[in-house]
């Protein structure tokens, strides 16, 4: 694979050195797990990726709602089929977002959470989400756990994916 | 982020650019967070296609090392080992 951006300084090539990240989640990275990431939420909430899918295979009526809360760009890249992108639960825009999303709902529907940005207690995402949705009242929040990240444990497994918008 | 700093200010002169690439929506974060962390070495805000180029993003954080000829010889998935990643650079930056 080549990539575009080694340049040459003066007759000396560069070597390069890219590194894609979130920011949210580079602020913690190397340092002591974050409050607030993936690790607060109670493990009996947590929903394992074949359960998920035998979830999504099984039902017929009231299937759950599945809300991506990482970032748009990784959604695009690849999302669970019939998922909707809920806004980043790191940022307080992406609170609002899922906040909109749900506020009609049902407090006893059964939402699925996942993101998957990065390992499960490094995300800076899945616990605020989870905590905003639990003090709206509902009450069959679950997170998906997604120990690596999307791709390790979802896409490389062979699981359904979509990519786009 | 502070061992980058350090990589580009010694290594630097020998050819190292690190280049960060922000998979955040919101190009704010990033400003705030060069602004805050005095970061020496640029930092872009990543997209879709960008993704795609790079074989598709499904996980962060991600670091690729690009040799002197435009080549990727290393991928690092994760939380890399910030001294492997170090001896696989400085070894490519031997001349």
């Amino acid at each position: 694979m080549k990539i575009g951006l080694v340049g040459r300084s003066g007759t000396a090539a560069l070597l390069g050195f890219a590194f894609l990240s979130l920011l949210p989640q580079i602020r913690a990275q190397f340092t002591p797990v974050p409050t607030g990431s993936a690790s607060s939420i109670p493990e009996a909430q947590l929903l394992k990726p074949e359960a998920l899918v035998q979830l999504l295979q099984t039902t017929n009526k009231d299937k759950p709602l599945i809300l991506q809360v990482g970032s748009h760009m990784l959604f695009a890249q690849a999302h669970i089929p019939g998922s909707e992108y809920a806004g980043p639960g790191s940022q307080p825009a992406g609170i609002e977002k899922l906040e909109s999303r749900v506020n009609a709902l049902s407090r006893k529907k059964l939402i699925v959470l996942y993101c998957g940005c990065c390992p499960w207690n490094r995300c800076p995402n899945l616990g605020p989400a989870y905590a905003k949705l639990r003090d709206m009242g509902f009450t069959n929040v679950k997170a998906l756990y997604l120990a690596d990240n999307f791709g390790a444990d979802w896409a490389d497994k062979g699981y359904p994916v979509e990519q786009g918008y | 982020m502070p061992r980058f700093v350090a990589w580009q200010t010694q290594y630097g002169s020998r050819g190292l650019q690190i280049i960060g690439i922000s998979m955040d929506d919101d190009p704010e974060l990033a400003r705030k967070m060069y602004e805050k962390q005095r970061l020496n070495y640029p930092v872009a805000m990543g997209d879709d296609k960008l993704g795609r180029l790079y074989g598709g993003v499904l996980g962060l954080p991600l670091a690729f090392l690009i040799d002197r000829q435009g080549k990727v010889q290393a991928l690092f998935r994760g939380e890399a080992d910030l001294n492997l990643i170090e001896e696989e650079f400085k070894r490519l930056l031997r001349p």
